[in-house]
């Protein structure tokens, strides 16, 4: 499939096709917003065909990564250049109801609306590789080592990483309050 | 990390998974978008510039202009080689005996053809006593390296310009064609192997194997003369992919603005860890002791043609390239630190950042000078990088870090001399631990 790619527009158009969902996926994940998550997911694989020749792997599973990889830089780019991490802590404090950052709301129970904004605020407070690592590995469902290869990181450190941002979300979370303490 | 902590992250692991899928976002694929994107990636992919290469960077894949173009390392590869005096087996009496010719072989000449992803790349190499190295690439231009006093020379006869770089010296040479026959590296930091015997153009010759990490040589001996007819190395690339190869290459265009300004400057630098792509050189019609002219190898440019001049930095790439690199990089991309340390190697990022920084609308061709310099300050560093990767104490944190955060590690690698961890901080400060650093 990988090598007819590379030649056959086709066969590229069925990888993309196969992998669409799971990079829109990603990038809503990551940037909590549909319409910026279309567009960067355009960019994700416009870059990929840009790119496609520098990728030397032979299988779906290293294609999938290195999308992964690519769309990881890209919504990282995305927060950055557009300082859209204080745009949306903005958006999250009037969609929350005015609450502070880090002190979200008392209840958790109050619908699926109320535990993305949690989520949301929560996440976007961390540094960039903690929200990748994050939202690969409860969102995206991937394994240590497959997060390792999107990061270039050994499995170690995507481990000790991982055990980092869940301690900040611990406290940044009511609900991680009341269950754990 | 005491039991208890550990297990408390395992259960605050499980509690957050399982509020993660309570989560429900709208994500459901908009078909519109996606088949819309579908259509402008055809049209791009239909688009996409054909993968003729580079020419320069092409240069740069090739052995022997990897050897040039990376004398910084290669140079101090070569004089760091230890003499052959390893016995082989049954067979090291006739294998000393062929380093023994080679390194009394006054010169050599011979054809070398690359092959890098099923495109083959030919040039003809002389070589003489002192180690000047010239080649005639196919495509018609000529490379000249002379180690001795660090100058790799081009010449464009099509468009009569000439480049010459200066590079840092290595180590002081040793006399003997062998020391400054690359290909030779693998039977100097190892016991080559006797294979056995194999025709080659209908003569019976003596087949030597030596394996080293990412690379095999083969080599076919005349028995009669004891000196090789047939070479073929083996680039196998690290199969670990966060090890990259640091190239890049830069076009005067995007300085100038003319398209047809016909000068661009690449660089590699090659190590001992598989970077790069699987590549094949094979050498042929070789031929020993062949008269030579000095005039082949004068790095004198001809009086009609153009000259450009790029000196380099006279030190080994060491932690203060990294630190330079981090200055650039941060100032680029106000105050953050690269999200993943190879993103030095990344052109989509990197060659922005030169084309920002470094075109004014003054002179193209000293705003070009300073963004090649930058770029090898650039590449150096990720060079150095590679190598703490490939010795196994690499760590980086420096994603979402701006520069000034003082108590935030950046990097981190273990010091061969002292043991400690050197880490570079927030601040661009170095110091000292004992122990990986932990992350605030």
């Amino acid at each position: 499939m990988i090598s007819n790619a590379r030649r056959d527009p086709a066969a590229f158009a069925q990888l993309y096709r196969r992998h669409y969902e799971a990079i829109f996926g990603y990038c809503v994940h990551r940037l909590f917003e549909r319409q910026t998550a279309e567009d960067v997911t355009s960019t994700v694989f416009l870059r990929a065909v840009e790119n496609f020749g520098r990728f030397s792997g032979k299988h779906e599973k290293s294609f999938r990564n290195w999308l992964y990889t690519i769309a990881s830089n890209a919504v990282n780019d995305h927060l950055r250049r557009s300082a859209r991490r204080g745009i949306i802590f903005k958006t999250v404090l009037e969609e929350a109801g005015k609450e502070k950052p880090g002190e979200p709301p008392d209840k958790l129970d109050e619908g699926p609306e109320k535990e993305l904004l949690l989520l949301k605020e929560a996440v976007l407070a961390l540094k960039l590789v903690y929200q990748t690592i994050i939202t690969l590995r409860f969102f995206e469902n991937l394994k240590l080592t497959e997060i390792a290869e999107v990061l270039g990181k050994s499995p170690g450190t995507v481990r000790s990483q991982l055990a980092r941002a869940l301690a900040k979300l611990e406290r940044k979370l009511s609900f991680a309050r009341r269950e754990v303490q | 990390m005491p039991a208890g902590r550990f297990n408390k992250i395992s259960d605050y692991e499980k509690q957050f998974e399982s509020f993660a899928h309570r989560v429900k976002f709208d994500d459901t694929p908009d078909i519109k978008h996606r088949d819309k994107l579908e259509q402008l990636l055809l049209e791009n992919f239909a688009n996409r510039r054909p993968q003729q290469p580079n020419i320069w960077r092409t240069i740069l894949k090739t052995r022997i202009s990897r050897f040039a173009a990376a004398a910084i390392i290669i140079i101090g590869i070569l004089f760091g080689l230890h003499q052959f005096g390893v016995r082989i087996d049954g067979t090291a009496v006739a294998w000393a005996d062929v380093m023994e010719k080679i390194d009394k072989a006054r010169s050599v000449i011979y054809n070398q053809t690359a092959e890098i992803k099923s495109v083959k790349y030919t040039n003809k190499t002389y070589v003489n006593e002192d180690g000047l190295l010239r080649a005639e690439q196919d495509y018609g231009r000529i490379l000249i390296l002379d180690p001795n006093n660090g100058i790799t020379f081009n010449l464009m006869p099509n468009e009569k310009k000439a480049t010459i770089v200066t590079h840092r010296l290595g180590k002081k040479k040793e006399k003997g064609l062998q020391k400054y026959l690359e290909w030779l590296s693998s039977f100097h930091e190892k016991e080559g192997k006797y294979i056995g015997t194999k025709i080659v153009d209908g003569k019976e010759t003596y087949v030597y194997f030596s394996e080293i990490p990412f690379r095999k040589i083969t080599v076919w001996v005349d028995p009669k003369t004891s000196l090789p007819v047939r070479v073929e190395q083996l680039y196998l690339p690290n199969t670990n992919p966060d090890i990259i190869a640091p190239q890049m290459s830069l076009d005067m265009k995007e300085f100038s603005g003319d398209a047809n300004s016909g000068l661009g400057y690449g660089f590699s630098i090659s190590g001992s860890m598989g970077i790069g792509d699987e590549m094949k050189i094979t050498m042929t019609n070789f031929e020993w002791d062949a008269p030579m002219d000095e005039s082949l190898f004068s790095t004198i440019p001809p009086a009609d043609y153009s000259v450009e001049e790029y000196p380099f930095a006279a030190s080994d790439p060491n932690e203060k390239t990294l630190i330079e690199a981090f200055v650039f990089w941060t100032e680029m991309s106000d105050g953050f630190f690269p999200d993943n340390i190879n993103d030095l190697g990344d052109p989509n990022k990197v060659k922005p950042m030169l084309i920002k920084k470094f075109r004014k609308d003054g002179d193209p061709k000293a705003e070009f000078k300073e963004a090649i310099a930058k770029m090898n300050t650039i590449l150096e560093a990720l060079y150095v990088v590679q190598e703490q990767k490939v010795g196994g104490s690499w760590g980086y944190a420096g994603d979402g870090i701006r520069l000034g955060e003082t108590n935030e590690p950046i990097c981190w690698w273990k010091s061969e001399n002292t043991g400690a961890y050197r880490v570079i901080y927030g601040d661009l400060s170095i110091g000292d631990s004992s122990e990986i650093p932990q992350q605030e």
